[in-house]
């Protein structure tokens, strides 16, 4: 392998259209790590090992923001102009022994042959090698430059990775040698990335331990002995998944969420810090901070109601805070069940307060209990149906 | 079947919220006091709907059904189109593309009508 370098420029205002998040695209993760990881991480495994990130971030807000450092690269953030910052860092490459500098924005998803890119840029005697999508090429923000051009990479950076006047013969990437390209474009191909990850479609593999064929789950997640995983599904760090709930079809349940009760989550991708309410049905969509992406339908809805879509706090001390806070207000209720033994009563009073709890889900009816003699209160168990 | 009693068609409010939801409720109530009331709800201009107002839905239905009437939704928005998919109600109604094509549905099964219209015209 000959000696390469890679500059890759993670800007904090990219993001997927048709969703609007507080986390750059460079920090969403898809199956559990962070697109930024990943791009890394496929350069490592295509021998690429000189990396560089420049971002407009810092490795901290990185962490804060999915709670995982980066790995494997130098992480310099930017103060002033981030593209200005990349352009140092590539004068300071060229003047080193690398050959070639590959420049991305991390702005897509590919898995690209390095070797076969470098033998391509070479064999075309090209100054800049533009990477294009396969089968249906498009332009992708990413480029090979020979470093002995220094100004042709200088001027790419300066035109923002948009395009290159030295453009030589394009480079596209090919399926059937095992290369793969999202663009991610939309909120359509965010789920698809996800989906071809977990149909083994391209080298994405979900983060987590396989409990069953088809089934990640990572280990410090909790999913309910009732809640049933239909593979192939990906559940992400610390994310809950309650009694009855259903998560299928290719879904991927993101961490730090929460999907409550009786939800089904079908076909659908719930971004980090998600909380879904009780007894939903949440299908082909992409859904996260109160935003749901309906990709049948092609709309983008705002949830103003928390008890359907909520946001869960990226800080763990506020995550601390909301759960005692939710714990106390708990407490009473039940506290005041054992105390007049008046179950009826307080659940109805829950029911009535909020039509999407746990307590519908979940409760027997009035009619079934009517139906039941009295019991004696030494009795533990009783059958409720059959020939009793 | 032809049927001589009205169908009203009511306009749903742009916010159905806690606030919006009360008011709207409050505001529909005398139509079911009649007997088998045949009412559409027009979704066209909703933007925002959420728990109380699905709620309302229910409510709604609920009354409706015990008169031995129905309840039809008509011209859904997309934002609620998503939430009634997301609340699974929206397996609970008849939805239709307009309130015109919902309050005829009352007079007859909408589908026979279609097919009647097109031997209609072929015939001619």
């Amino acid at each position: 392998m000959r000696r390469l370098k890679a500059i890759l420029v993670a800007e904090k205002r990219a993001t997927v259209r048709g969703i609007t998040l507080t986390l750059p695209l460079p920090l969403i993760d898809v199956l559990g790590s962070s697109l930024l990881q990943r791009a890394i991480d496929n350069l490592r495994n295509s021998g690429v090992e000189d990396i560089t990130v420049v971002a407009d971030f810092a490795q901290s807000d990185a962490f804060l923001m999915n709670g995982v450092p980066l790995r494997n690269a130098e992480v310099v953030t930017a103060n002033e102009d981030l593209f200005s910052s990349a352009q140092e860092i590539f004068r300071e490459a060229a003047r080193g022994d690398a050959e070639a500098v590959f420049l991305s924005r991390v702005s897509s998803y590919f898995e690209v042959d390095m070797d076969r890119l470098l033998s391509h840029h070479l064999h075309f005697h090209n100054r800049v090698t533009r990477l294009w999508s396969g089968s249906d090429p498009l332009p992708m923000e990413a480029f090979m430059v020979s470093t002995s051009r220094m100004e042709d990479g200088v001027q790419l950076l300066r035109n923002h990775l948009h395009d290159s006047s030295t453009e030589g013969v394009r480079y596209r990437l090919d399926e059937a040698a095992g290369e793969y390209v999202n663009l991610l474009r939309d909120a359509n191909e965010l789920r698809r990335l996800a989906s071809d990850g977990l149909h083994l479609r391209c080298g994405l593999n979900p983060v987590g331990k396989e409990v069953r064929p088809g089934i990640w789950v990572d280990e410090s997640s909790h999913v309910a002995s009732d809640a049933r995983l239909v593979a192939p599904v990906f559940i992400g760090k610390r994310t809950r998944i309650r009694a009855g709930a259903v998560i299928t079809r290719g879904s991927a349940v993101e961490h730090h969420c929460s999907v409550d009760c009786g939800t089904v989550v079908e076909n659908a991708t719930l971004l980090p810090y998600s909380q879904i309410g009780p007894c939903l049905d949440l299908s082909h969509s992409v859904a996260g901070e109160r935003r749901i992406v309906h990709l049948k339908r092609n709309v983008t809805t705002e949830i103003h109601d928390g008890r359907m879509l909520n946001s869960i706090s990226a800080s763990p001390a506020r995550r601390l805070l909301t759960f005692a806070g939710s714990l106390f207000s708990f407490m009473p209720e039940h506290f005041c069940r054992g105390l007049f033994g008046k179950l009826g009563q307080v659940g109805e009073a829950r029911t009535a307060s909020n039509g999407f709890g746990t307590t519908r889900a979940f409760n027997p009816s009035s009619k079934d209990k009517a139906e039941l003699p009295e019991m004696s209160p030494g009795l533990a168990v009783v059958r409720r149906y059959g020939n009793q | 079947m032809e049927t001589s009693r009205p169908v009203v068609v009511k306009r749903m409010p742009e916010v159905m919220n806690n606030g919006g939801a009360r008011k709207f409720l409050a505001e529909v109530e005398p139509l079911f006091s009649v007997d088998r009331p045949q009412v559409v709800f027009d979704f066209s201009q909703v933007r925002q709907l959420d728990v109380a107002g699905v709620e309302v839905l229910l409510q709604c239905m609920k009354r409706i059904i015990k008169r031995d009437g129905d309840l039809k939704f008509a011209a859904l928005s997309p934002q609620a189109a998503v939430v009634l998919e997301l609340t699974r109600t929206d397996r609970l109604f008849e939805i239709y593309q307009t309130s015109t094509d919902a309050a005829k549905s009352f007079s007859s099964f909408l589908p026979n009508t279609l097919r009647r219209q097109e031997h209609a015209s072929v015939a001619a």
